[in-house]
């Protein structure tokens, strides 16, 4: 089984990030104890830009979870369908050739789900099996990977599809102050992406079933007592941000001896890694991972520029450096890459990838 | 030691409960479990200090203490008239 392709889709309205922490000072004015800690913290985001999915000043008009909501349903659909479409024209296929689809979301709800209004808008067939999953968060761009390698497993004939529709921005909480809701608000950003991940039977054009790397295995690591980590606390208003300054702590506690025992089981060890695709977190979790797994510098620079030009985008994040990777640091036949992301649990999701 | 380098070193020392002989000027913020919230509070409490304004992107480029401390006699320095052309 191997990922075949992935396409991508952001939200058209782009930001810097002193417009963004400009927007949130003239919005939340004397809420805010001390403005500078504001704009000191989104300056050391390691983010750049971002993209949401209304102008800014569009975000005060939304009052309450259903409204806030509504607007992630219509443009989760929307970017969804756009990024399912670019990950499949360039092998030739349609929705119709998809037998299972993955839906990941940590960011609204619905049901039906998202991927359920997209069947209803593409091709797919009607015997497709849904398995949408919502709270695995940040982990479940390389946890849907994961899931749906497992899918294609046991259906090496069929064509898996996993999509993910991050819509961070939608979570922002005008009654939070919070230090952990500052970062949130100049961390995450909006975006969508799709993966196709193809059983070994399955038979593509030539030139396009080498496409990607092979997905030789998988591993989730679930840490115990973590909970306070990450997460949401789920209120009348929606999602409130748990952030914990624990999260690089339990990166460098964890990490290494994890990987290495992964590669470990599968023969291999952390000198024949040829490329890290890591999910985009923030400045510290790269400098924990970076810590962790000794990597030499430029290890993770598709991550580092993914964070600055996008945000953190959740589960989508990992499948925007799987995206980049694919289009411009293909590995050389024969090397490998791990693909990884953390996320609520606390929990650890790998993939080791041949070329 | 120079007067910048001490009362940087007192500062540090107090935004974490330490004795000033803990710090050095060696000391990274992540030995003294400063973690980037520490530091930002620690950026303003230093802005009041020498009465200098830090730019608000350099905090991810300091990973000392002796960075604070060339970050502010650089900053100090700019400030002052110049001498040369006076």
């Amino acid at each position: 089984m191997r990922i075949s392709s992935v396409g991508t889709a952001l939200p058209a309205h782009r930001y810097s990030q002193a417009e963004v922490a400009e927007a949130l000072l003239n919005r939340w004015g004397s809420k805010l104890p001390e403005p500078r800690l504001l704009t000191r913290l989104h300056a050391n985001c390691g983010v750049d830009f971002r993209h949401f999915v209304l102008p800014l000043e569009a975000y005060p008009t939304l009052v309450g979870f259903k409204a806030t909501n509504d607007v992630w349903i219509s443009n989760g659909v929307e970017l969804g369908q756009i990024c399912i479409t670019r990950a499949l024209s360039p092998l030739g296929l349609t929705t119709a050739d998809i037998s299972a689809i993955f839906f990941a979301s940590v960011t609204g709800i619905a049901s039906p789900t998202i991927d359920a209004r997209l069947i209803n808008l593409m091709p797919f067939p009607a015997s497709v099996k849904r398995t949408p999953i919502f709270g695995l968060g940040c982990v479940a761009g390389a946890a849907g990977i994961a899931r749906a390698s497992d899918y294609v497993s046991a259906f090496p004939k069929q064509i898996a599809l996993l999509l993910s529709v991050e819509l961070c921005s939608l979570t922002w909480q005008d009654n939070d102050q919070s230090i952990a809701n500052l970062i949130s608000c100049g961390l995450f950003g909006d975006g969508a992406a799709a993966v196709v991940i193809t059983g070994d039977d399955v038979v593509l054009p030539a030139s396009k079933a080498a496409a990607g790397p092979r997905i030789l295995a998988t591993r989730s690591t679930f840490y115990r007592n973590t909970e306070y980590v990450m997460g949401w606390d789920i209120g009348d208003t929606g999602f409130t941000i748990v952030l914990s300054p624990d999260v690089p702590k339990v990166v460098i506690e964890n990490l290494r001896g994890d990987v290495e025992s992964f590669l470990a089981e599968n023969g291999i060890g952390l000198s024949d890694v040829a490329s890290w695709i890591f999910h985009s977190g923030g400045p510290k979790v790269l400098e924990a991972v970076e810590t962790s797994l000794e990597l030499p510098k430029d290890a993770l620079k598709g991550s580092w520029d993914s964070l600055r030009q996008v945000g953190n985008l959740s589960a989508a994040s990992v499948l925007m450096v799987l995206a980049d990777t694919l289009e411009n640091h293909r590995g050389t036949p024969g090397t490998y890459s791990i693909l990884a992301a953390m996320g609520p649990g606390f929990c650890l999701e790998l993939v080791l990838l041949q070329w | 030691m120079d007067d910048v380098e001490s009362r940087i070193i007192e500062l540090v020392a107090k935004s974490k409960n330490l004795t000033a002989s803990d710090v050095r000027l060696d000391s990274t913020f992540d030995e003294l479990q400063i973690d980037s919230l520490d530091k930002i509070n620690l950026s303003f409490a230093v802005e009041e200090m020498f009465s200098i304004e830090i730019p608000d992107e350099s905090l991810n480029s300091l990973k000392t203490v002796r960075d604070v401390v060339r970050g502010v006699e650089t900053l100090r320095a700019a400030a002052l008239p110049d001498a040369a052309s006076s």
